[in-house]
């Protein structure tokens, strides 16, 4: 037992001068030119173009619209609906206000592109979205 | 000093600067590089264990507590990188193959080696005839001057099991070189 710890000095430098191995001329060149591609793959990561709060706003502002238009063109043509049939709004107030004053029957087509313009955001969004997985995976 | 120099430059890399980095890789990529062999056995696959930790370590260089070393950290990552490529390429490392490799390139140059040559391959030899996790154990213990403690916190082995695999290796290496009488321990 004693001779191996008396021993482990010459062992030690032994194993200094002639256990260690050296990588290859060129490693650190190689290291560092995969991490600085990483740095440009990093750099390029696709965002989604709206948060999910965003999303919720433009929602609650859209289905808001869709309403406010409705109501428009129910007050252009009085007792009507824009199908068909009649329409007896529930509160009494609500017979008296004109809601034609801006809108008219246009707002059906303020709210068409609206739409349009939102589900082309959306297509856009879903795209980056999985863009954006692929590029952090 | 070393410890406090591996600070700095960790801290000029946070900072942004990723030729900080190329210093760090140059200090520590032989001793990297010599442990992922050991374990391996096979140049091209430690090269490649050591590059993929290299690249793990910085990516991951924010998580590193600057109360240890530096050399520590990294050397986990290239334990359980060269353990994981181990079992993913599923190779038995046979004994008797690997000991007759080494013995004709041994036999090679035993008669024309210089003292110095001569030594390198006697130890190389002996190194071969340890155990891959004995041979990583006694690189870390004499190249890295690792304590237990560093050795448990690299390899995740049990401190009673480094002490005995390091005695183990030790006792073994000795009688191989020639350092002790190998007939006082049979």
């Amino acid at each position: 037992m004693e001779e191996i710890f008396e021993n482990d000095d010459a062992l030690k430098k032994l194993i200094r001068k002639e256990g260690s191995l050296t990588t290859s001329s060129d490693f650190t060149l190689r290291v560092m030119q995969l991490l600085e591609e990483s740095e440009k793959k990093a750099s390029h990561v696709y965002k989604p173009l709206l948060g999910r709060k965003a999303w919720t706003l433009i929602a609650a502002s859209m289905l808001m619209l869709i309403i406010f238009c409705w109501w428009a063109i129910a007050s252009d043509n009085p007792g009507k609906s824009v199908y068909s049939g009649t329409v007896e709004p529930a509160i009494d107030f609500l017979k008296n206000i004109d809601f034609s004053i801006h809108f008219n029957t246009s707002g059906l087509l303020i709210a068409t592109i609206a739409i349009a313009c939102i589900s082309v955001l959306l297509s856009l969004d879903i795209l980056l979205s999985h863009k954006y997985r692929e590029a952090s995976a | 000093m070393m410890q406090e120099n591996d600070k700095q430059l960790i801290s000029r890399i946070l900072d942004g600067d990723i030729r900080g980095y190329s210093v760090l890789v140059n200090r520590h990529k032989d001793l990297a590089f010599t442990l992922a062999y050991r374990l391996l056995n096979n140049r091209e696959d430690a090269e490649e264990v050591v590059q993929d930790a290299f690249v793990k370590a910085y990516r991951s260089l924010s998580g590193f507590r600057l109360d240890s070393r530096f050399s520590t950290w990294l050397f986990r990552i290239v334990y359980n990188t060269a353990i994981s490529k181990k079992r993913l390429k599923r190779r038995d490392f046979l004994y008797l193959d690997e000991t007759s490799t080494f013995k004709e390139t041994f036999d090679k140059y035993e008669h024309n080696a210089d003292e110095d040559e001569e030594r390198g391959l006697m130890l190389e030899k002996a190194m071969q005839k340890l155990p891959e996790d004995e041979r990583a154990l006694i690189t870390l213990y004499y190249l890295n001057d690792s304590s237990v403690g560093e050795i448990h916190t690299i390899t995740g082995l049990a401190k009673s099991n480094i002490k005995v695999k390091l005695f183990r290796a030790r006792k073994k290496l000795q009688e191989l070189v020639g350092l002790i009488s190998e007939k006082v321990y049979i």
